[in-house]
């Protein structure tokens, strides 16, 4: 017995001994990543325009608030924050923060950050920002926005906005200087090294180095994923190279990315300026040959903002139909050899003429209006054009912006679309500051415009596929942003 | 206090305090669960109802739509009893809504100002919710992915080592809203003491039943121990008073009929005990009496003889003697001489006494009328023979001193040789052994002899029984003849034959110390004046 007793506790020790070894083993093992992509760096500049610089300096820098994976707003810098008054709004400063060069985070960088982009009126932030009439510092551990008007979401913009150390930007462009998990180490003409941040205030990530390399060719890309031990995600994938999959040692995976491409209406024309009549037409319309018209890249879209993004409303789906159906109800909603002229973009023309084969076939008097997409407004002043073609990345993760901008701007409503009760909502939305409230609101006003009383025609929403190396654990957000700090095995 | 009523206590106080433990554990076991639930249904409502509460002020305080909102406010706290009350604060600590205070009516006072308390304005600005206990501790929790819940710092990051909120007796959490408002639920544990309450009487009520129960038990318990126990008590009693015959009726084969059974044992031995106790007395006393008697037959006193001194004792072993001597003086027409003899009869006890008594009797019925010593005892043997079993007689030695002739001879019939002082060189003889022992055979005369002795004055003789040369001193040493012998020659100068007798006593005594005298001594001196 008591042999059996002794062979079991040297088991059992033994058995510890080899887990502890193996996730100790596992640890050890996992001391560089690596993430292909399809451009190369552009700038070290934090306020880069180029939208892939942004990719690859996000481990770098950080921001008050932050998205997390599904684009939901997490504290980063700031430990929390909320809305004192319509116009004001207070972030509470983390106090261990340090910069890479070691220096501590004070409430004066924040100040400064916003102040450079004032003064540079980077092109992509300064709109973000013209709305702060100033920033206040004088509470310990608080910075403190007064804003000119009221804006629910100020805190979305502010997750673009990197927070800096120095007011000279042409000096962090060489040697750049964030708090975040990862710090610059250096760069090639294809390749951008990190090294985790020991000092980070949320601890120093898993993985010890972290890098970007850029492989135009998307086969090559493939290739170097293939024959690498190190690579662990690739962005982007072609899907043509799916058959491949199977011999290597990556997954295939897909997310819808933030951008819906749509037509919208010029209800000039007196049958389509009927809700009725358009939402007939939408009854008929071929969602389902979206993804065959765009060659696999979308996904059929019912409404003007994708999956994950505030506002998305799950109750409004695209109404799948065979193309029987559609030309028996084409016929019966007296939609026959009803003109549709469409304008889309020569880079476009294809999928154009092969909407404008499909529409006809129903019955409907389809063509396609090939222009130039910086004349494509110009456009609606041929009196026959009556869908324009566009696209509207959210790239802070909500409708709101989309409908601000669709219903306050000239350009983007010239066709003067008026709709009482989406105004009702919009006002409501911009006063509305509870996200589930907001997202009712948000949810119902994209209910009246997709299909209510049609403001266009969602097309279809761009997929972003991407390959990760088996057994790790590779988030990539939304806008398609790698969280490397992220990473595990 | 009687043993029913002592094995009923102390079975009941077993069992009430293994009940009682039992209770305190379920009771805190229960508290822990009820706190616990407390805790969670409260967090969970907070979670539920916070953003809801928070719209309902945003969007109808501010236009005092307090008629629309208090039903639809009202229900949502009727669904957890626990939460006392809510209050809603904006962002900056304002009071929006006091659920106690605006019971029936909205606030329509002077502006509410700000809370002050840093703590409580940190809990409403957070982003994760927090609780406060009534310790006044607080701790913020964060909802992970799994749907899990643990504690963070208040800058949102996890503790090592997490708390355990079964521990908690929570004052209030606070839930804040879309970085707006907060929502602030007070927590009442009077739901966790009536539900305690509860289950204490519950618990109590079953403890009381069970304890009764037990007191039963107890009983019928105590009954079965104990009414077996009262009747052996009654048996023991009854014996204890003298009562041999009882025995206890209890065939059962626990320890009590294993006790039972022992002690009709004991009521066995007891009486065999006594009986045999008495029968020893009645023969002890029997024994006392023989050994008066036959004390008595020995001779009182010893008179003063012209021309020898003559000093006897006889020291039985226990009660009757085995031993016998005797002095007679005859002055008749047969002669004017002194028979003066030492028997020892096989054994001791009442049997040897009774023929050693025999013997005496007889010798001093004969010695009158026989001068002869050798016929003397050849006659005894007859009888002596005759009367007694074939495994008991007695040797003897018989001296006779002729005061006409002044002479001294002696026949010894199997007995110890005599001992002879002379007290010219101060030797001792041993005379010549010879005879055989009276009632070995039915005729002896021919295996007798007269034999005399030429004794001068000084000169002394010593009779003695086998008591004195096998005196014991301890198991395996005895006086001996040897030390006998030297006693005599050493004493044997001694005036008077008391002296020597006293001395040599004294010496056998002396050796023997406290060692038992296992048979009967008896000594004889005759000294020649």
């Amino acid at each position: 017995m008591k042999k059996i007793i002794a062979i079991l506790l040297c088991l059992t020790f033994l058995l510890s001994g080899c887990s502890l070894f193996s996730s100790n083993g596992s640890a050890a093992t996992l001391k560089s990543a690596k993430v292909l992509v399809a451009e190369p760096l552009n700038s070290l500049d934090p306020y880069s325009v180029v939208a892939i610089d942004r990719q690859y300096l996000h481990p770098i820098y950080e921001r008050l608030v932050d998205f997390n994976d599904q684009l939901k707003i997490q504290p980063q810098l700031a430990y929390t924050f909320g809305k004192v008054d319509e116009i004001t709004w207070q972030f509470k400063i983390r106090s261990n923060v340090k910069f890479h060069d070691g220096t501590d985070l004070t409430l004066d960088h924040i100040k400064q950050t916003f102040d450079t982009i004032q003064k540079t009126r980077s092109p992509h932030l300064v709109d973000l920002i013209e709305n702060i009439k100033r920033i206040e510092t004088n509470a310990p551990e608080t910075v403190t926005f007064k804003l000119n008007e009221p804006d629910p979401e100020f805190f979305r913009k502010l997750t673009q906005v990197p927070i800096i150390s120095t007011t000279n930007l042409a000096a962090l462009a060489e040697a750049p200087n964030g708090t975040g998990p990862y710090q610059f180490v250096s760069k090639t003409s294809n390749q951008v090294n990190y090294k985790a941040f020991a000092k980070h205030w949320n601890n120093p990530p898993l993985i010890p180095n972290i890098s970007y390399q850029s492989v135009f060719d998307k086969d090559a890309r493939f290739e170097t994923a293939k024959s690498s031990t190190d690579v662990v995600a690739v962005l982007p994938f072609s899907v043509d190279l799916s058959e491949q999959l199977a011999d290597s040692n990556f997954t295939l995976r897909s997310q819808p990315d933030l951008t819906v491409s749509f037509f919208i209406w010029n209800p000039a024309n007196s049958f389509w300026s009927s809700a009725q009549n358009r939402q007939k037409l939408l009854q008929v319309w071929p969602y389902e040959q979206m993804e065959e018209l765009t060659s696999g890249q979308g996904t059929p879209a019912a409404q003007f903002v994708s999956s994950g993004v505030l506002g998305y409303n799950p109750s409004i789906v695209p109404q799948l139909k065979n193309f029987e159906e559609r030309k028996a109800l084409t016929t019966e909603l007296g939609l026959n050899g009803q003109l549709i002229r469409f304008a889309v973009p020569p880079t476009l023309s294809l999928f154009g003429l092969d909407l404008e084969h499909e529409l006809n076939a129903l019955g409907l008097n389809a063509e396609a209006y090939l222009v130039e997409q910086d004349q494509i407004f110009d456009s609606y002043m041929v009196e026959d054009v009556q869908l324009l073609f566009l696209g509207w990345r959210s790239d802070l993760g909500t409708g709101t912006n989309f409908l601000n901008t669709i219903f306050k701007s000239l350009k983007y409503n010239v066709s003067q679309y008026h709709n009482s009760e989406v105004d009702k909502l919009l006002a409501n939305l911009n006063t509305t500051y509870e996200e589930q409230a907001r997202l009712t609101i948000l949810q119902e006003l994209m209910s009246i415009i997709s299909f209510k009383d049609p403001y266009g025609i969602p097309l279809f929403y761009g997929r972003f596929p991407y390959i990760t190396r088996n057994g790790y654990k590779v988030p990539v957000r939304l806008d398609s942003i790698v969280l490397v700090e992220a990473i595990s095995k | 206090m009687k043993l029913r009523s002592q094995i009923s206590l102390l079975l009941t106080t077993l069992i009430v305090l293994s009940i009682s433990a039992t209770a305190a554990v379920l009771i805190y076991q229960n508290k822990q669960e009820i706190s616990n639930d407390i805790y969670l249904n409260a967090r969970n409502f907070s979670e539920l109802t916070a953003s809801r509460m928070a719209t309902l002020v945003g969007e109808y305080l501010p236009s005092e739509s307090f008629v629309l909102f208090n039903p639809q406010m009202k229900d949502l706290l009727r669904k957890n009893s626990d939460v006392l009350g809510v209050e809603v604060y904006d962002y900056s600590g304002k009071l929006l809504y006091n659920s106690t205070t605006e019971k029936e009516e909205q606030y329509k006072g002077p502006s509410r100002e700000n809370i002050t308390d840093p703590v409580y304005q940190e809990r409403i600005q957070a982003q994760n919710p927090s609780l406060k206990t009534i310790l006044g501790e607080v701790y913020y929790l964060e909802k992970a992915d799994t749907g899990q819940y643990h504690f963070v710092s208040k800058e949102g990051i996890p503790f090592l080592t997490q708390p355990n909120p079964q521990n908690f007796q929570i004052a209030n959490i606070v839930y804040p809203v879309s970085n707006t408002y907060a929502v602030a639920y007070n927590v009442s544990y009077l739901n966790l003491w009536t539900r305690l309450q509860q289950a204490a009487i519950n618990i109590g009520m079953v403890a009381l039943a069970a304890i009764l129960f037990s007191i039963l038990i107890g009983l019928l318990f105590a009954g079965t121990i104990a009414r077996p126990l009262r009747k052996l008590t009654k048996i023991v009693e009854d014996i204890a008073q003298g009562n041999l015959d009882q025995r206890a009726q209890i065939k059962s084969k626990d320890e009590v009929g294993i006790l039972a059974k022992a002690v009709n044992q004991m009521a066995t031995d007891l009486k065999k005990g006594i009986e045999a106790r008495v029968y020893q007395e009645k023969t002890q006393k029997e024994i006392e009496l023989a050994t008066k008697i036959q004390q008595a037959l020995l001779p009182k006193d010893i008179p003063d003889f012209e021309q020898i001194d003559v000093s006897a004792e006889l020291v039985p072993a226990a009660g009757v003697s085995g031993d016998v001597y005797d002095l007679i003086r005859i002055d008749n027409e047969k002669g004017n001489y002194l028979y003066c003899y030492l028997g020892d009869v096989t054994g001791h006890g009442i049997s040897a006494g009774l023929l050693s008594t025999t013997a005496n009797a007889m010798i001093a019925m004969l010695a009158p009328e026989e001068p002869d010593p050798v016929k003397l005892l050849a006659k005894v043997n007859v009888t002596l023979k005759a009367k007694t079993s074939g495994a008991i007689f007695i040797t003897l030695a018989l001296v006779k001193y002729d005061f006409q002739k002044k002479k001294l001879s002696y026949v010894n019939a199997g007995h110890e040789q005599i001992l002879k002082y002379n007290t010219a060189d101060k030797t001792v003889d041993l005379t010549a052994p010879g005879g055989i022992a009276l009632g070995m055979l039915p005729e002896i005369h021919d295996q007798l002899e007269e034999v005399e002795l030429d004794l001068k004055k000084g000169d002394a003789i010593m009779l003695y029984s086998d008591g004195l040369p096998e005196a014991w001193q301890n198991e395996k040493d005895t006086y001996g003849m040897e030390r006998l012998t030297e006693t005599f020659s050493k004493y044997g100068e001694l005036k008077t034959a008391d002296a020597i007798q006293k001395a040599t006593f004294k010496d056998v005594n002396d050796f023997r110390g406290k060692f038992e005298q296992k048979d009967d001594m008896t000594l004889i001196i005759i000294k020649k004046d």
